[in-house]
C-alpha cells in the first residue's frame, strides 16, 4: 500500500503505577498502529494491561497512581502525549470515542439519555441543546433502540443492559470519531444480546468507516470483528498479525494457549472463550530476566529464562512474535 | 408527588405533639418551685401559695396540659412571667435577628464546605485535601464561643474592622446591617463548615470512583464539569441531609453566638427566659425551634427526589 502514515500510531508506550509495594510497570514497550476504518483486537488475560493500553490513549489513567512513563502516540501527526488537558479534552469523545465494559454502571444515573448523549454533541459541535437532542434522538436510531423518542427523557435505570450499552455507543459516536475504542463492550451482556450489540458493531464499522480498536477475552468476537489481533501478556505486546494468520497459525505458546478450546473458523460459536492457562500472571512489581511467560510455558528452554525474546517478524509479512522457539510453533500441525 | 407530600406533613403532626409534650413535661421535670423562684426571696409561704394559683399552677397536669396546647393551636404560646407581655410578641420581635443569623451562617457553611469538600475528594491525598480535612477537623473541635472570641480579638480588637458585638436591623441600612452580621454569622458557619465539608468529601469520593465520571471525561467533558454536574448530583442525597442536620447544630449555635455578640435574638430570649425561670417563654422558643427543625427535615426529604430519580414517592 502506499506509505501514507497510519491514522493512529503508538510507539513505546510505557505506563507505571506507583503502589505501596512498589512501582507497577502495568504497560512496557507498547507500539502499535491503526488504520483509517480499520478493526484492531486486543486480546490478553485479565490483569494483561488491556484497559491501561486503552485509557493512556486517551490520556485517561488517573495520575496519581498512575502514569505515562514513555513513548509516544502520534494521531494524525500529533503527538497527543505532549498535548494540554484542555486540547486533550477538544479530542476526546469527538476523535477518539470509548465505550466500556459495564453500561449499567457507564451511564450517570441522574441524567437522562438526551443529556447524556446531547451533552458530548453541544460540547463539540457547539450546537443548541434543541439540535442536540435531535442528533440524540438520530443516534438511537442509528443503534436500533425500541421506541428512541421515549428514550430521550428516560434514566438508566429504566434501560435493561442491552439497551444501556446501545446508549453508550449512541453516545460515544454521536460526534463521529474516527476512533472508536471498545473495551470489552459485550463482556457484561447475557449471549443474545452480546450478538445484537455485535451485530450492531459490525454494522456501524461498515456504515460509518470508524476505525475500532477492540479490547475482548472472546475470541469469537475477534473471529467475527477484527481486521487484526494483537495479543498482551504482563503489559507488553507478545504477538500481533491480521486475524485469520493469527488464529491459523500462532507463533507464540500464549496465543496457543488462549487459542486452546477455540473451534476452527467456521464452527458454531459457543465456548469460544480463552481457555485458562495454568499458572499465574507474574507481579508486575520486579523487571522479569527472560521471557515473562517462561515459567508457564511448556516450550520454555534455558534461553527463554535468562534473555527476553524481542518482537521478529513471521513468515507472513505483518506477522510479529516474540518467542525464542516460534519457528518451531510454525511447524505444520496438521 | 403531591401525595407523598400530604403524607409527609400528616405525619409531623405526631412528632409535633410529642415535641409539644416533651417541651410542656420540662416544667415538671426541672427541679425548684417555679411559684417560689419567681415570688422572690422576701415571699412567705402565702405570697408563693397566692401566685401558684394565679399561674394556675395548682391545676392537674392534664387539665394544663389541655389549656396550653389549645392555645397553642391557635398561634396563643402564653404570657411571659416576668414581662406579662404574650410569648407570641417576644417571639416575633426577636425573630429577625436570629433568621438573619441562621441564614448567614448556613450561606457561608455551604459556601466554604461545599467547594472545599469537592477539590479535597478531586485531590485525595494531595495537599488541599490534608489541609481542608484538618481545618475540618480543627472547626469542629473549636467550640463556638471560642471561635467568636478569636474572631473579635482579630477583625475587631486588633484590625479594628468590625464591630465588637450587637445587632443592627437591615431596615437600618444593609451596611451596618452586614458589618455586625458578620462575625457571629462566621463564627457559626465555620463550624457547620466543618462536618458539611467532611461529608461532600466523603460523598464524593464513592461517586468520583464510578465508572460513569470515567465515561463523563471520555466525552471529553471539563473536570470541572464532571465534577459539578455529573458528580455532584450523585453525592447530593448524603450533602443535604447533612446539611439539614447541621441546622440543627445552628439552632444550638445560635444561643451560644447571641449571648457571645449580644444579638437581641430567639438565642437571647431562651437564655434570658431559663435564668429567669419564665417557663412560657422557654415553652414556646423551643416550640418555635422544633418547629422549623421539623419542617427543615421536610424539605429535605423532599428534594432527594429532585436529585436522584432512582427515589420513587
Ligand atoms: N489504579 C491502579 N493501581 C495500581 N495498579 C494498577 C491500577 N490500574 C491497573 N493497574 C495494574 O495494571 C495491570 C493491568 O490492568 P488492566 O486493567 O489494564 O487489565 P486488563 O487487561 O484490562 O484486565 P481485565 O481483562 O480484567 O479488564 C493490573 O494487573 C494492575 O497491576
Ligand atoms: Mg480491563
Amino acid at each position: 500500500m502506499s506509505a501514507k502514515p497510519p491514522l493512529l500510531q503508538v510507539s513505546n508506550l510505557g505506563v507505571t503505577f506507583r503502589t505501596e509495594h512498589g512501582t507497577v510497570r502495568a504497560l512496557q514497550d507498547f507500539s502499535y498502529e491503526l488504520d483509517a476504518g480499520e478493526t484492531l483486537a486486543i486480546v490478553g488475560e485479565s490483569g494483561s494491561g488491556k484497559s491501561v493500553g486503552a485509557l493512556a490513549l486517551m490520556r485517561l489513567i488517573n495520575d496519581p497512581p498512575g502514569r505515562i512513563s514513555d513513548g509516544s502516540i502520534l494521531y494524525e501527526g500529533r503527538d497527543l502525549l505532549t498535548l494540554s488537558e484542555a486540547q486533550m479534552q477538544q479530542l476526546r469523545g469527538n476523535d477518539i470515542a470509548m465505550i466500556f465494559q459495564e453500561p449499567m454502571t457507564s451511564l450517570n444515573p441522574v441524567l437522562t439519555v438526551a443529556e447524556q448523549i446531547g451533552e458530548a454533541v453541544q460540547l463539540h459541535q457547539k450546537v443548541d441543546a434543541a439540535a442536540a437532542r435531535n442528533r440524540a434522538l438520530e443516534m438511537l436510531q442509528l443503534v436500533q433502540l425500541s421506541e428512541p423518542e421515549r428514550r430521550l427523557d428516560q434514566y438508566p435505570h429504566e434501560l435493561s443492559g442491552g439497551m444501556c450499552q446501545r446508549v453508550m455507543i449512541a453516545m460515544a459516536l454521536a460526534c463521529t470519531p474516527t476512533i472508536l475504542v471498545a473495551d470489552e463492550p459485550t463482556t457484561a451482556l447475557d449471549v443474545t444480546i452480546q450478538a445484537q450489540i455485535l451485530d450492531l458493531i459490525h454494522d456501524i464499522k461498515q456504515r460509518l468507516g470508524t476505525a475500532i480498536l477492540l479490547i475482548t477475552h472472546d475470541l469469537g468476537v475477534v473471529a467475527e470483528l477484527a481486521d487484526r489481533v494483537l495479543v498482551i501478556y504482563a503489559g507488553r505486546k507478545i504477538e500481533e498479525a491480521p486475524v485469520r494468520t493469527l488464529l491459523q497459525s500462532p507463533r507464540h505458546p500464549y496465543t496457543l494457549g488462549l487459542l486452546g478450546a477455540m473451534p476452527r473458523l467456521g464452527a458454531t460459536k459457543d465456548s469460544t472463550r480463552l481457555t485458562e492457562i495454568p499458572g499465574i500472571v507474574p507481579s508486575l512489581l520486579e523487571p522479569i530476566a527472560g521471557c515473562a511467560f517462561a515459567p508457564r510455558c511448556s516450550f520454555a528452554v534455558e534461553r527463554c529464562r535468562t534473555e527476553a525474546p524481542q518482537l521478529r517478524q513471521q513468515g507472513d509479512a505483518k506477522h510479529y512474535a516474540a518467542c525464542w522457539r516460534s519457528d518451531d510453533l510454525a511447524q505444520p500441525t496438521t | 408527588m403531591l401525595a407523598f407530600t400530604m403524607r409527609r406533613l400528616l405525619a409531623t403532626v405526631p412528632v409535633m405533639a410529642i415535641v409539644a409534650i416533651i417541651v410542656f413535661s420540662l416544667l415538671y421535670l426541672t427541679p425548684g418551685d417555679p411559684a417560689a423562684v419567681l415570688a422572690g426571696e422576701q415571699a412567705t409561704a402565702a405570697d408563693i401559695e397566692r401566685l401558684r394559683i394565679a399561674l394556675g399552677l395548682d391545676q392537674p397536669f392534664l387539665t394544663r396540659f389541655g389549656q396550653w396546647i389549645g392555645g397553642v393551636v391557635q398561634g396563643d404560646l402564653g404570657t411571659s412571667v416576668f414581662s406579662r407581655r404574650p410569648v407570641m410578641d417576644l417571639i416575633i420581635q426577636r425573630l429577625e435577628p436570629t433568621i438573619a443569623l441562621t441564614v448567614a451562617s448556613l450561606l457561608i457553611a455551604v459556601a466554604i464546605a461545599l467547594p472545599l469538600g469537592i477539590i479535597a475528594a478531586w485531590r485525595s491525598g494531595g495537599i488541599v485535601d490534608r489541609v481542608a480535612m484538618s481545618f475540618a477537623v480543627l472547626g469542629f473541635s473549636v467550640p463556638v464561643f471560642v471561635l467568636s472570641y478569636l474572631l473579635i480579638m482579630l477583625f475587631s480588637v486588633e484590625l479594628k474592622i468590625l464591630p465588637v458585638q450587637g445587632y443592627v436591623p437591615i431596615a437600618y441600612g444593609i451596611g451596618p446591617f452586614l458589618s455586625h452580621l458578620i462575625l457571629p454569622a462566621l463564627s457559626l458557619g465555620i463550624v457547620n463548615a466543618a462536618l458539611i465539608a467532611r461529608i461532600t468529601r466523603a460523598a464524593m469520593l464513592e461517586v468520583l470512583n464510578q465508572d460513569y465520571i470515567r465515561v463523563a471525561r471520555a466525552k471529553g467533558l471539563s473536570v470541572r464539569k464532571v465534577l459539578l454536574k455529573h458528580a455532584l448530583k450523585n453525592a447530593a442525597v448524603p450533602i443535604v441531609t447533612v446539611i439539614g442536620i447541621s441546622f440543627a447544630l445552628l439552632i444550638s449555635g445560635v444561643v451560644v453566638t447571641e449571648t457571645v455578640f449580644n444579638i437581641p435574638g430567639l438565642g437571647r430570649l431562651t437564655v434570658d427566659a431559663i435564668l429567669r425561670r419564665d417557663y412560657p417563654v422557654i415553652q414556646g422558643v423551643i416550640l418555635v425551634f422544633s418547629a422549623t427543625y421539623v419542617v427543615v427535615n421536610l424539605l429535605v426529604d423532599l428534594s432527594y427526589g429532585l436529585f436522584d430519580p432512582r427515589i420513587k414517592y
